[in-house]
């Protein structure tokens, strides 16, 4: 069974659908949940996280739906905003007093162990606090609890790479134990290349690809030749081709069908090319 | 259990408890100084700053704080639960305060002596009423709009402080028939059923909201 199951679920605003979202995601797994600004990442991850309610389908986390117990649901949930989400106004120590209050998992000792290790102060506002301390604050306070799953909405943005770095470790020692797993939605896409196990693309709300990372990179290849290598009939195979005055650059499937011309140069493309190129064909 | 719990980070994050204790300090100025209003007037300035600080749950809010007090583990209407008892509670400590600020002055002034005391719960009762439908107000017409939501927090407090001294001074028959009527087991009964009232909307105001979205 996979820890979590995402089925069909949708939203709709005034200016946005969300439409007909489905993924899953093995124990032990880190998927990167990918897509331009508005494409209707936050609004899934709002929606796993039970902040917000889906016009249809469901989500189970561990076989367990929010309504089936809504306490254990949150509790298996270690949730990482882009943004400092703790009140501003309060210290760690308040902090450190609502998740002993609220989270029987909560363990003081860990958590104190991540404020010394990472000299987060005590006795300051939270207001007072660094970009960088918030974010750690924040992985303090789901680390030291016993979540299954832990959900990162574009929580990397603005670090430096040394805090980068650490955080992608701490997610790859996280999933290690094999019970749990990783939602991460994300513009750095070098981090995706690096700790994402699967890829799941979405853009205007529609879900376009949600596949192992390895499977994408083995399906396709970025293709590049000079203006007279693009004929009409290569053009209808090839995904979001790009012009230039050299030539062009497009995406191949290599389950399409046709075999590329051999004047032209293949490579195996990274995620923000096969994005990019979704993308292009898109528009 | 979680409403309390939720109640006691509002207290935490408005820290209001501190500054309400100048409002029995004020009535007692007043009182010692003044002879406009006399002791009604004193605790219902203290209630006039119990019913402000009861919507500063509703205040202090702001969206990013979902991520962390919406995701804490509870039953659904937890939360709002607790920012209804912190206003009961907030209301609560300040009419206890407007007593001790009585007590206080009357023995500053003894010639004023405690008033109708059979009245206090009365206006605790009807304040509790107040704040239920202020809160309401608050939790299903929240706005962005800064000057709407200080509209909706003010116009509770002020109706209240003003319509209390405006009742006094041009209906005094009408006050003085009641007061008659009322005895301190009466009073008691009144806030009693307030506080059932006050209960009840609650539980009311979870429901009507238990579908709504918390972003």
């Amino acid at each position: 069974m996979d820890l979590l199951e995402v089925k069909h679920i949708a939203k709709h605003y005034k200016n946005f659908d969300l439409q007909d979202i489905s993924f899953s995601l093995p124990a032990g797994y880190i998927m990167g949940y990918v897509g331009q600004n508005g494409a209707g990442k936050t609004t899934t991850l709002n929606i796993i996280n039970h902040l917000i309610q889906s016009a249809s389908g469901t989500v189970t986390l561990d076989g367990r739906t929010y309504d089936d117990a809504p306490i254990p649901y949150r509790d298996q949930i270690g949730y990482i905003g882009d943004a400092s989400y703790f009140p501003a106004n309060l210290t760690l120590r308040h902090i450190r007093g609502i998740l002993r209050d609220f989270y029987p998992s909560f363990d003081p000792a860990r958590f104190d162990r991540y404020v010394a290790d990472w000299n987060l102060p005590v006795k300051d506002r939270i207001k007072s606090f660094s970009r960088g301390m918030k974010v750690k604050l924040m992985f303090a306070s789901v680390l030291s609890r016993d979540t299954r799953l832990l959900v990162l909405d574009e929580a990397t943005n603005g670090l430096d790479p040394v805090v980068r770095r650490q955080i992608l470790e701490l997610l790859q020692e996280y999933i290690s134990d094999g019970s749990r797993s990783v939602l991460f939605s994300t513009h750095i896409l070098e981090d995706l290349e690096q700790i994402a196990d699967y890829v799941c693309f979405i853009d205007k709300g529609k879900q376009i690809f949600c596949e192992p990372k390895e499977d994408l990179i083995e399906r396709y290849l970025v293709a590049k030749g000079g203006p007279k290598d693009l004929t009409p009939e290569l053009s209808r195979h090839l995904i979001g081709i790009t012009k230039n005055d050299f030539g062009f650059e497009a995406l191949y499937d290599t389950d399409c069908g046709i075999v590329l011309p051999p004047e032209l140069v293949t490579d195996r493309p990274s995620i923000d090319q096969i994005m990019f190129h979704m993308i292009q064909k898109m528009r | 259990m979680y409403m309390l719990k939720f109640a006691k980070i509002d207290l935490l994050k408005t820290r209001s408890f501190s500054w309400l204790l100048l409002f029995p300090v004020l009535a007692v100025c007043m009182l010692s100084f003044s002879n406009d209003g006399g002791p009604t007037m004193a605790i219902t300035y203290c209630q006039f700053a119990g019913i402000i600080a009861s919507a500063l749950p509703f205040a202090t809010e702001t969206r990013e704080e979902c991520g962390f007090l919406q995701m804490l583990p509870c039953h659904p209407g937890d939360d709002l639960r607790g920012h209804f008892l912190y206003g009961f509670l907030a209301e609560l400590v300040a009419t206890f305060l407007g007593c001790c600020a009585l007590l206080v002055s009357g023995l500053l002034r003894p010639e004023l002596g405690l008033g109708p005391v059979a009245l206090y719960p009365v206006l605790f009762g009807i304040t509790l009423l107040l704040i239920v439908v202020q809160n309401m107000l608050l939790t299903f017409f929240r706005s962005e709009n800064a000057q709407v939501m200080q509209l909706m927090r003010m116009v509770p407090s002020f109706a209240f402080f003003f319509g209390t001294a405006a009742l006094m001074e041009h209906l005094p028959d009408l006050v003085g028939r009641f007061l008659g009527w009322l005895t301190l087991i009466r009073g008691f009964g009144i806030a009693a059923v307030c506080c059932v009232l006050y209960g009840l909307l609650t539980q009311l105001c979870v429901m009507l909201t238990q579908r709504k979205d918390l972003l």
